[in-house]
């Protein structure tokens, strides 16, 4: 059951926090589920990555994430609205609508970055994919044992849900009924359409919940790179997928 | 010259040990305070520790994969004497400059 007081309380108002590091051709920056750009982006020396290529860039925590607001709602959840937040944080950074920008998802962000790239052509320049392949986790995952899970601690049978709800609710803030909405809202179809930007894919070698990235970047007319040794949750910080990334955007 | 090491540093979170994942440097490289050092896995999540001193790296205390506890040496380097009897600790990586919250209306 979501608690309609908080759903209502949280409905009057949405707020997207963001975070601007000066440089040149700033690059967007978009975390994956139950991450935030902290973790993702700030811990995994990424941030400092990107400052030492001369690039700024602009990290957006995504509704229900990090410091943005925890709506409780899934109908609030999609792709497109996560993108839509996007293009208000480029926006409110300042970057011209005339000017499209690099960008750089892990894991669900990808399919924000996808849909930005959609939604928003003019906004985007060329895309960098990290863990993500064909395959939608939330369209295979059961919400129910997902919600029994997160709100009662029932063990799941599948194991690659527990263990991504497991590392997601160890994680400092993150709201269970949040991370249920947005399961419940961003689960869909695979990734068909490819974009009309150059598009890089990396992903572990290792990577489970990405292990048939190298079939994604075919279908999407992308370069492929494979990061050895990594799996889902160490991929993110490597220097492989850095430097891969920030040569393809250079 | 003088010797000075650091210690796995406390990564936060009630977090009390992590594996390394892959060293950025290394054995002989001049490194400068600040530059990526080392990359380390959590229960959580993987994390780039920046490196402590100046100075040049001349002893890693762990390997690749190898798992260490909070307080274990880490990393050994060598540096100027005058800088020796500092005690430093590792930095961590510095959030960015700016920071904004946007209201938005409902969708």
């Amino acid at each position: 059951m979501t608690p309609t007081a908080t759903t209502q309380e949280v409905r009057g108002s949405l707020e997207i926090h963001y975070e601007v590091t000066p440089g040149d051709r700033p690059i967007l920056l978009v975390h994956g589920f139950a991450s935030n750009s902290t973790l993702s982006w700030v811990n995994t020396g990424w941030l400092t990555a990107v400052e030492e290529a001369g690039r700024g860039a602009i990290t957006v925590d995504l509704r229900g994430h990090g410091q943005s607001t925890h709506l409780h709602d899934a109908e609030r959840y999609s792709p497109q609205l996560m993108a839509g937040d996007l293009v208000v944080a480029l926006d409110a950074a300042g970057v011209p609508a005339d000017s499209p920008v690099d960008v750089i998802a892990y894991s669900m962000g990808c399919r924000v970055a996808l849909a930005l790239a959609e939604v928003a052509p003019k906004r985007v320049r060329r895309l960098v994919l990290g863990g993500v392949g064909t395959r939608e986790l939330f369209a295979e995952w059961d919400p129910d044992a997902a919600e029994a899970f997160l709100t009662e601690g029932t063990t799941a049978d599948d194991k690659l849900m527990q263990q991504t709800l497991t590392i997601a609710m160890s994680v400092p803030g993150n709201d269970p009924l949040a991370l249920l909405a947005c399961i419940r809202g961003m689960a869909g179809g695979p990734v068909t359409r490819a974009p009309d930007v150059p598009t890089l894919v990396a992903a572990g070698e290792r990577d489970e919940v990405a292990s048939d990235a190298e079939e994604l970047a075919a279908q999407l007319g992308a370069e492929f790179v494979s990061i050895p040794k990594r799996h889902h949750f160490t991929a993110v910080s490597s220097r492989v997928f850095k430097q891969a990334a920030l040569d393809f955007l250079s | 010259m003088a010797e000075i090491s650091f210690e796995l540093p406390d990564l936060g979170e009630g977090l009390v040990e992590a594996r390394v994942l892959e060293w950025l440097v290394s054995i002989g490289d001049m490194v400068t305070r600040g530059e990526p050092l080392v990359e380390v896995e959590t229960t959580k999540s993987a994390v780039e520790l920046p490196s402590p001193q100046t100075g040049v790296v001349v002893t890693f205390h762990a390997e690749e994969d190898d798992l260490l506890h909070v307080g274990d040496t880490l990393v050994t380097f060598e540096v100027d004497d005058e800088q020796a009897g500092i005690v430093g600790t590792v930095p961590k990586a510095e959030a960015p400059e700016r920071r904004v919250r946007l209201q938005l209306p409902d969708d």
